[in-house]
């Protein structure tokens, strides 16, 4: 592992996530200081609900004060059906309840550390320091493992996946990749001994690029916060059981092998290109690229808190709808193909908070919709399912009939 | 090399460094109470066994080291994963036999401790359901993550302690484990997806009281009554009656002579719960053994085994006995079998007797 070229001025790249969650954040000045403030946390004091955003909150436009270090959900990444091998069931119970979990708890220690006071004893501070540290490493692995997933599809028909020249990794990668491992094979080889020799156990296998070497390195996290000083993760395969045990049982080698079908390389290229010009990890949330107002599970819990009135409309496609049981708290169903038969159902000067499933298109095409009708209506990022992981209130769906 | 040990079993397992053999079933995993045999067996086989076999592939290993020689990393490497391994060995073990209910029946999840347990439950954290409440608290704590909650006898604190572990190697030192609860995820994921709480509160209605009273009672120096707690309900209690899956392994490796006869005894209602069988066995039903004892030949030994190793094995191997055989119960059964990475074959049932 000879050390080629130093970088002149190592970085400072600790917490990457919280560095992008910070740019997500959008125009803190205008909101004021935040906490997280879902259903599931009430009970706590918390700092005001900020006012009604007046400008849109786009990731990556502004950064916020370090006081308020309320760690946001992040939308889930891939569409959670569009795997091979990986059940939607599997991926959304373990963004929902694995991720979401990590997210609350995370907050939840940050309060605990920021009520301490000056007489505390050495072992509380050490152990909520480290319970965050290792929080926050499972937040930001588990936003990446989502984020690099889903390439199967992406891939497209064409791709000639399965055919014996087809390679699971693509040509514009395997020769910078073979120039530190020696081909691309050897690379995916030992990637995949690392991830089976964690079978049945827990941790994590990443492909990093580090930054003082230049170069990249595979390499075993036997829990949330083994990390290479200094360098970047950019492919990230989550060899925790509750990742797999689902669809596969103790069949750890499945699904690395199906793992191997399903990686996102172009989101990954991304991160290796951010991390090699010294900028912040690209932002993965799947409406990012949509010009819509939005707002996140956060914001919503803090109007519902307020009393806004905001109307919550649940948009998800009929078929999303009939094998759920539930829905959010205080939302009613309308069916997004038919927007024109409802739209006069709302009330005018009232705002309206659309979401889908996970936040990709259908919510954002229907606020767009009453946006259009003169509406004051945004789309929940993320969707119900980061509702459900912020620990957002759910409710049985009414009857039909 | 005995594989069905009395206790103390995990201090019999030291006794023999080079190996360590599979330790039986005693918890019937067909007849738990809310946990699934699928999720039992899997976790049995594939990580219980996955551990052993990792282990004794990690001492061969050492075996073969130069100490003198070989890189600090080498010797870093195998000795911490001979640990991590080991410790999985260990806990698993106390993990499998502190569940199951008593004899052939199911757990009621209305067991409570026993009266001198339950004692020293009250004399170190108050009562019992205060310890209840700072066990399942600490073991639902490790939800989605790795770990295993145990309740250890401390003879340095003079006190059972609560111990938190985030992976096989975590101890506190000198303590002996009581009762171990598994909080890998794979010890709940197929039933219970990332519910974990469900799970504690579910394993703790499958607790064994008696075994884990007993371990207490063996780890304050004490005797326990021993024989019967720790062996598979209805197998054989005689030693020369009950053969190993390791020792059964290399005595089929024996020529034809000194080979033993495979017998592959299952009832007609868990038919349906197999498929597969040891290559060479032959298939029958237990109560139609007085039509098939007559093919068996009288010169050679006879192994005879079942899906676990409990009274279907065991009923039949002393009514063999008891008519001059040589025969032998697998203890643990192809489970145990299954664990040691054993081969086997397709199930083939032309032998099997119709019964009506």
């Amino acid at each position: 592992m000879g050390e080629k070229k130093r970088s002149t001025s190592p970085r400072q790249f600790a917490a990457t996530a919280i560095t992008r969650r910070k740019l997500r954040e959008g125009t803190g000045v205008t909101g004021g200081p935040r906490t997280l403030s879902a259903p599931a946390a009430a009970g706590e004091a918390h700092a005001p609900p900020p006012d009604e955003p007046s400008t849109i909150t786009r990731p990556g436009t502004g950064r916020r004060g370090a006081a308020a270090m309320a760690q946001e959900i992040a939308p889930i990444a891939v569409r959670p059906s569009m795997l091979s091998g990986i059940s939607e069931q599997s991926v959304v119970s373990h963004y929902e309840h694995i991720y979401g979990t990590a997210v609350r708890r995370l907050n939840a220690v940050r309060r605990e550390l920021a009520a301490l006071d000056a007489g505390v004893a050495p072992h509380v501070v050490r152990g909520l320091k480290g319970q965050e540290i290792s929080l926050m490493g499972s937040v930001a692995l588990h936003e990446l493992y989502f984020g690099n997933l889903g390439g199967f599809r992406r891939a497209g028909p064409n791709s000639g996946l399965g055919r014996p020249d087809w390679h699971e990794v693509p040509d514009t990668f395997a020769a910078e990749i073979a120039a530190d491992f020696g081909s691309a094979n050897a690379w995916r080889r030992e990637f995949a001994a690392m991830a089976q020799s964690l079978a049945g156990d827990a941790g994590w296998v990443l492909l990093t690029y580090a930054r003082r070497q230049k170069r990249f390195l595979n390499h075993i996290a036997t829990d949330h916060t083994q990390a290479t000083v200094d360098a970047a993760p950019v492919l990230v395969l989550d060899m925790y059981e509750h990742a797999y045990e689902m669809d596969y049982g103790a069949n750890a080698t499945a699904y690395i092998d199906s793992f191997f079908k399903n990686i996102n390389w172009d989101a990954v290229l991304k991160r290796i290109d951010a991390a090699r010009n010294h900028r912040p990890p690209p932002n993965e949330d799947p409406s990012s690229t949509r010009d819509i107002p939005s707002l996140s599970v956060e914001e919503l819990a803090a109007q519902i808190a307020k009393g806004s009135g905001v109307q919550i409309v649940d948009a998800r496609q009929r078929d999303h709808m009939s094998r759920d049981p539930d829905l959010m708290a205080g939302a009613t169903w309308r069916d997004p193909d038919r927007v024109e038969e409802w739209v006069a159902e709302l009330i005018q000067d009232k705002p309206v908070a659309v979401y889908c499933s996970y936040g990709f298109d259908v919510g954002c095409n229907v606020a767009k919709t009453l946006t259009e009708h003169g509406l004051n209506a945004r789309f929940v990022r993320g969707g119900l399912s980061a509702w459900y992981a912020s620990g957002g209130a759910r409710a049985l769906k009414p009857a039909a009939g | 090399m005995d594989a069905v040990t009395p206790l103390p079993a995990s201090a019999r397992q030291s006794a023999a460094p080079e190996t360590v053999t599979v330790r039986p079933l005693l918890l019937k995993p067909q007849y738990m109470n809310g946990l699934s045999e699928r999720l039992l067996v899997s976790h049995y086989v594939n990580n219980y066994g996955g551990a052993l076999r990792r282990l004794n592939a990690i001492r061969t290993r050492l075996g073969g080291v130069d100490w003198a020689r070989a890189p600090v990393f080498e010797i870093n490497g195998l000795k911490r994963e001979e640990l991590i391994a080991a410790g999985s060995v260990i806990l698993h073990e106390i993990y499998f036999d502190s569940l199951g209910g008593r004899g052939n029946d199911p757990p009621t999840g209305l067991e409570q401790p026993t009266a001198e347990l339950a004692q020293a439950l009250e004399r170190d954290f108050g009562s019992v359901a205060a310890w209840r409440a700072e066990f399942t608290g600490m073991a639902k704590a490790l939800a989605g993550g790795s770990g295993w909650a145990i309740l250890a006898w401390s003879a340095r604190l003079g006190r059972l302690v609560n111990q938190w572990a985030a992976d096989h190697a975590h101890a506190l030192a000198g303590a002996t484990p009581i009762l171990a609860l598994d909080m890998y995820e794979h010890a709940y994921h197929l039933d219970f997806g990332a519910k974990a709480a469900a799970y504690v509160d579910q394993a703790m209605a499958n607790l064994n009281w008696p075994r884990i009273g007993a371990r207490y009672r063996l780890a304050i120096g004490e005797a326990a009554e021993q024989d019967e707690l720790f062996r598979p309900f209805g197998s054989p209690a005689d030693e020369a009656a009950r053969i190993s899956a390791e020792e059964l392994k290399a005595a089929l490796a024996h020529d034809d002579a000194r080979r033993p006869v495979l017998l592959d005894v299952c009832m007609a209602k868990d038919l349906p719960r197999r498929t597969d069988m040891l290559a060479g066995a032959t298939v029958h039903a237990p109560e139609a053994l007085p039509r098939w004892v007559e093919e068996l030949p009288r010169d050679r030994p006879i192994a005879v085994y079942c899906i676990a190793g409990f009274q279907i094995s065991g009923n039949a191997v002393t009514e063999l006995r008891r008519r001059g055989y040589d025969a032998r119960a697998l203890a643990g059964g192809i489970i145990a079998w299954h664990a040691i990475g054993g081969a086997t074959v397709p199930l083939d049932t032309s032998t099997y007797e119709q019964t009506s």
